[in-house]
């Protein structure tokens, strides 16, 4: 379902090229459990954000489903990234401004979702997270648990193909990252396309592929 | 359509958790809009009464008044300077008179007031449509009142006391067919002219008036007299009221290079009219200049504000960019975000402005009326800084860099 040939990630500092990622290739097949595992600056983050199309190859091409996206252009990419993808980030990244009903409604209303049924489906979300009665509150009144339940929930608003999950678990205590570690197995057990960074190994035990990245070179496979 | 509803919905949204920033600028843009707003109607309805006036100008006559310094031997003009004014401005109609205020006791025994005016051909001509020739002439007119009291007493002397006239009429005024001067009555569809702005009233001649040919004053004139001079000037209507207000200061010149112990005074009233408005004028450009001034100090606060704002909600934004929200929506939805304290603060000091100016607002002979077009132009001059403003923050969002504000929590 993605594909990425030749790709590679690098950048212009002093007059120097710092590569980032070195030339790659990498395929994800639908309803699969990827996990990029790597110590911190290795560009496990980048490799996440350029397959979440939020960054682009400086080298290479991306596809999704046959279809190139390394061309497209920024608003097109933003359309594209609401339709089929969802992110779920470490440090949650609500809204602040939104409630959580809100923030679980935002990105159906940049994809022309009508209000009536997108306030529908974030209650439903809400309710399938476990949160039906913090639908009021906003970010700040909700615990690191429940934030990233959200986010999670926000994430499944466009019912996307991917779900892109940076350090889920990385801001939240054990009980609460188990928690949300099952909630995302349990979407990947319902057929929804799973692509997580961590550092930890146990985490990354779970997928059924793990892609190590060493200084911007893609490692093993498993 | 959606996609708009949702821009809409999303400024709404901000618009209302950021109340406390915004209304502080809304309240500073109303107060803006008020003053703008009032300034221009203000400012509009005196132009507006200039141009009416510029338009009736040439339909009036105007006077000039000869006020005597205290040491004047002449008269304020004499009548050969009077020739010379007439064959200097040939379409200009010079009606001279000079009036005196004398009293009698009438038929009741109370005591009346009557008018001796010695009046030039042009005031003739204009008062009692008279074409005959007047001013050198040895004719009197005389109002009814005044005819019978002297018909029946024949005592001039009670009539024209202290008065140049005193001595010619008393010596030779005798009401038979040898008197040096001819009465004639006044007829009953004689008017005199009084000058109201924008209106000539008619009204009858009144009876206590004799007319007097000019030529006389100036064999009888003595310092002492107490008498007024009206030089009034009826300008060509063909005239544009510019040219004649010119014309009228050149007349006023020349009396002054001829007789400078006068003063002479152009109608007292249309002074005091053009200094209040200029007056009114000139307090509403300064109020339109400060309006502005504090206008554009507003729209620079709302720039820094609606920065700083974009400042705090990078993080939002990006997220927003990060679930699919493109750019140029959420550049729009800034710029409607920032639009809508704007909205309300303009409708606020337009609608106030509109409500106040008419109720609490009055100067002379100006009708002070809410203006659409006014409105209009005050709502687009108090927008578009807010718009242009707003639109800085173009270019800042399409160089935002979500992964980086997102990587740095």
């Amino acid at each position: 379902m993605l594909k990425i040939v030749n790709g590679a990630k690098s950048y212009v500092h002093n007059k120097e090229t710092v590569n980032i990622l070195r030339p790659f290739n990498l395929s994800i097949k639908k309803g699969e459990f990827v996990s990029i595992r790597g110590k911190s600056g290795s560009g496990k983050s980048t490799l996440l954000h350029i397959l979440g199309c939020m960054d682009q190859l400086t080298e290479g091409d991306y596809y999704f489903h046959e279809a190139k996206l390394s061309t497209n252009q920024d608003h097109t990419l933003a359309e594209f990234r609401g339709k089929h993808f969802g992110f779920v980030f470490q440090a949650y990244h609500l809204i602040r401004e939104f409630t959580a009903l809100q923030n679980i409604e935002a990105p159906m209303a940049y994809q022309q979702v009508p209000r009536k049924q997108r306030r529908e489906r974030a209650l439903a979300l809400l309710s399938q997270v476990g949160l039906e009665d913090k639908a009021r509150y906003y970010p700040a009144q909700l615990s690191g648990g429940q934030q990233q339940r959200v986010a999670i929930a926000r994430a499944l608003a466009n019912q996307p193909d991917v779900i892109f999950a940076d350090e889920p678990t990385g801001n939240l205590d054990r009980d609460n990252g188990d928690a949300i570690i099952a909630l995302l197995c349990e979407l990947h057990r319902q057929g929804t396309t799973l692509v997580m960074v961590t550092h930890d190994d146990d985490l990354g035990k779970l997928a059924e592929r793990s892609i190590y990245l060493d200084n911007g070179r893609l490692g093993m496979h498993i | 359509m959606t996609r708009i509803m949702n821009i809409i919905h999303l400024s709404l949204h901000m618009a209302l958790y950021y109340w406390k920033s915004y209304m502080l600028i809304m309240v500073q843009i109303a107060a803006g809009a008020f003053v703008i707003y009032s300034s221009l109607t203000i400012y509009a309805s005196i132009e507006s009464r200039y141009e009416e006036m510029q338009d009736e100008v040439h339909t009036l006559t105007w006077h000039i008044v000869a006020q005597s310094s205290g040491d004047s031997v002449t008269p304020p003009i004499s009548y050969e300077q009077l020739l010379q004014l007439k064959q200097t401005y040939t379409e200009t109609m010079f009606p001279l008179h000079f009036v005196y205020p004398v009293y009698y006791t009438n038929e009741e025994n109370q005591l009346t007031e009557a008018y001796i005016i010695y009046a030039s051909d042009d005031y003739m001509k204009l008062m009692l449509q008279s074409e005959e020739p007047f001013e050198t002439s040895s004719s009197v007119y005389m109002g009814t009142g005044i005819k019978a009291f002297l018909e029946k007493k024949g005592e001039l002397i009670k009539i024209f006391p202290g008065t140049p006239a005193y001595h010619v009429i008393d010596d030779s005024l005798v009401i038979d067919k040898e008197s040096h001067y001819s009465i004639q009555p006044i007829k009953s569809d004689s008017f005199e002219v009084q000058i109201h702005f924008g209106e000539t009233e008619k009204r009858a001649l009144a009876d206590q008036i004799v007319l007097l040919p000019l030529t006389a004053v100036y064999e009888h004139y003595t310092p002492k007299d107490e008498g007024t001079l009206r030089l009034s000037v009826r300008v060509n209507p063909s005239t544009s009221g510019e040219e004649a207000t010119t014309l009228i200061m050149q007349i006023v010149s020349q009396l002054f290079n001829w007789n400078p112990s006068y003063s002479y005074n152009v109608s007292t009233l249309l002074q005091q009219f053009l200094l209040k408005m200029t007056g009114v004028k000139d307090t509403a450009i300064i109020a339109f200049v400060i309006s502005v001034v504090c206008l554009l100090l507003v729209v620079l606060g709302l720039t820094g504000l609606v920065h700083l704002l974009f400042n705090r909600r990078k993080q939002g934004l990006s997220i927003l960019i990060a679930i699919g929200a493109r750019r140029q929506d959420l550049w729009a939805a800034l710029v409607v975000e920032t639009m809508l304290p704007a909205l309300l603060g303009v409708a606020i000091g337009v609608l106030g402005g509109a409500y106040y100016l008419p109720r609490y607002i009055q100067f002379d002979q100006i009708s002070i009326s809410p203006s659409i077009v006014w409105m209009v132009v005050t709502a687009a001059a108090c927008l578009l800084p807010v718009f242009l403003s707003s639109s800085t923050l173009f270019l800042r969002i399409y160089n935002l860099q979500p992964i980086k504000i997102l990587s740095r929590e």
